[in-house]
């Protein structure tokens, strides 16, 4: 798995013409040939209230491939709640398409319309139970709705309480649940119908860490089992780089970046987006540290550098031959290894003290082994 | 068998107090036959309701609190032609149970549409997203989840009823108030005054706790 700490690869001519790691993760890569599950098509959804009118949605456009799970993060009031409504026309857009497994959702009638959703199962974050239904009787409740036969809605109850590992809570009432089981009944109801699309709306945001977890996994596990698409939408980039495959951040109603979620959070282009990754997996200098550096020589000069590792190369090599080859002092600053998804990748950051023009050069020559190499400010916000 | 009134009054007062029950719960089961569709319809139409239509809500909505804001011992006389029409007399129990079903639809339609409106919406965006219809939003989601609160509602206006019930008098109607008025206070038998007022205590009190028993094994919360 840490190819990167195995063979150095430093020496490796071919390294040097390398492009950036492709880092690909083969099941999930960009969209293919297939149809989306979910396109979203110049979205606009204004509320007009007293004063000024809030544009919810700006000009919002997005595909989401069958089979991945794709999270849209954002901070409340960025427009990902209003988003999410959309794709199952709770809310109707102003403007724009929105088009699920290939049925274009904005052009169906009342009717047509609820039978669409009915193939769209959704989780709430405040799980949204019948109080008045027990765990057998939720989970059913969207059949009864489909006019499906008794018989027929009992067999699937059957089913899906163990799915969701609830077998021993059939008969209690949601008021006897703790949250993560009440978010367990949510599931096994929306996956009733045997939808091919399942909308999240922060389902996890009302549990704790270690129920979110359990609740994830959960949800990568059915996506796996029934080949279902899920949408997410969280204000918690952890949920982003613990199960999806790829990411949208959304700010004032705004699709500010997307793109795997290995890149965005190995490579996060928008300074919102920064802040969202740093939550996550922290500053890559810890606050106070570059205080606490060895002043440079005269006539040298003192560089913050990002190192960047996706893929097979190796952190030590790398560090002792800059070293040697530029006649640079390289301060190790900190360092991690971590993996989101299935990838590993390091960062590092290294206190660079020699020449200006050296430790160019040096930058030059790691990023032609293919790192990624960037300076970062020595004040980190 | 009332040991401290004439035997005959022991008579009467069965029969009021039969004719109180009447009135009471008779008056209610059709205040709940009709007091529970207009209060969905209210909820329906209502803003921020399923289907909002001011059209619809207002004129319901003045109805329904003109007939509350009536003083009852005014509302029963003003719709004597009303009574008559319906009842095909306007003197008696089932006369003075127009007037009081009439009252109760009222006040049990406000009591009902706010307890409609304490359902979580969440669960009614949830049954949105599954595809059920208006109808089985409101048949199958509010009215289940609402129960206990409908169930507080009716407990409520049946204890009014017996209070309105005591006017039923001026139209004839009888019952256990008519009867304290006309024997504890015009002809001076302050007993049995005291007597209706203790079984009408009885009474409501019973029903309070009926009701309070139905409201928890309703409630699943």
């Amino acid at each position: 798995m840490l190819d990167f700490l195995r063979a150095p690869s430093v020496a490796d001519p071919a390294g040097l013409t390398a492009p950036l790691p492709a880092s690909g993760f083969p099941i999930m890569s960009e969209p293919s040939g297939a149809p989306p599950a979910i396109s979203l098509q110049a979205l606009v959804r204004e509320y007009r209230g007293r004063g000024t009118p809030l544009r919810a949605l700006d000009g919002v456009s997005l595909d989401v491939a069958p089979g991945e799970i794709y999270g849209i993060v954002g901070r409340s009031g960025a427009g990902k709640s209003t988003l999410l409504r959309c794709v199952n026309l709770l809310e109707r857009p102003d403007s724009g398409r929105v088009t699920v497994l290939g049925q274009e959702m904005t052009a169906l009638d009342e009717a047509a319309l609820r039978q669409a959703r009915r193939g769209i199962g959704m989780v709430f974050q405040h799980f949204n139970l019948l109080s008045s239904r027990t765990v057998a009787a939720n989970i059913a409740f969207p059949l009864e709705i489909a006019g499906v036969p008794r018989s027929e809605r009992e067999a699937r109850v059957a089913e899906l309480l163990p799915l969701v590992g609830l077998e021993e809570r059939r008969d209690h009432y949601p008021a006897q649940l703790s949250g993560g089981q009440k978010q367990r009944v949510g599931i096994a109801r929306a996956l009733a119908s045997r939808p091919r699309v399942l909308l999240c709306d922060e389902a996890t945001s009302a549990l704790d860490p270690e129920t979110t977890e359990e609740i994830l996994s959960l949800i990568r596990s059915v996506r796996d089992r029934l080949d279902l698409t899920v949408l997410l939408i969280t204000h918690e980039m952890s949920v982003v780089k613990a199960i999806c495959d790829r990411v949208a951040v959304m700010e004032a109603g705004k699709v500010i970046e997307q793109g795997r979620v290995f890149d965005v959070f190995t490579r996060p282009a928008h300074p919102t987006t920064r802040r969202f990754v740093s939550e996550v997996i922290g500053h890559v200098v810890p606050p106070g540290t570059v205080a606490k550096l060895p002043a440079p020589n005269p006539g040298e000069e003192r560089r913050l550098l990002q190192v960047l590792f996706a893929g097979p190369s190796s952190t030590r090599a790398v560090v002792s031959e800059a070293s040697r080859r530029f006649g640079l002092d390289l301060n190790i600053v900190s360092g991690r290894i971590d993996a989101i998804g299935q990838e590993p990748y390091g960062l590092m950051a290294l206190a660079a003290y020699g020449p200006p023009a050296a430790i160019a050069e040096a930058t030059t020559w790691m990023r032609g082994l293919g790192l990624d190499v960037s300076e970062i400010g020595e004040d980190p916000a | 068998m009332i040991p401290w009134l004439p035997p005959a009054l022991t008579d009467l007062m069965i029969e009021a107090a039969w004719e109180t029950l009447l009135m009471t719960f008779g008056s209610v089961i059709i205040a709940v036959i009709v007091g529970l569709p207009l209060a969905l319809l209210l909820y329906a139409t209502g803003p921020g309701g399923l289907s909002p239509n001011g059209w619809a809500n207002r004129p319901i909505g003045l109805l329904i609190n003109a007939v509350r804001s009536t003083p009852f011992i005014i509302l029963m006389v003003a719709i004597v032609p009303f009574t008559r029409l319906v009842a095909g007399t306007s003197i008696g129990t089932t006369a003075a149970m127009v007037p009081l079903a009439l009252a109760a639809i009222a006040f049990i339609a406000r009591l009902f549409e706010n307890a409609l409106r304490e359902v979580d919406r969440g669960v009614i965006e949830a049954a949105r997203a599954m595809g059920a219809t208006r109808t089985q939003i409101l048949t199958r989601v509010l009215v289940p989840e609402a129960m206990p609160g409908l169930i507080a509602a009716v407990t409520v206006t049946l204890v009014s009823l017996v209070g309105y019930s005591a006017m039923a008098g001026a139209i004839g109607g009888g019952g256990l108030g008519d009867l304290g008025i006309r024997f504890g206070y015009q002809r001076f038998m302050p007993e049995v005054m005291a007597t209706v007022v203790v079984i009408l205590i009885l009474f409501v009190q019973g029903l309070q706790s009926l009701g309070d028993w139905l409201v928890r094994r309703y409630s699943r919360r």
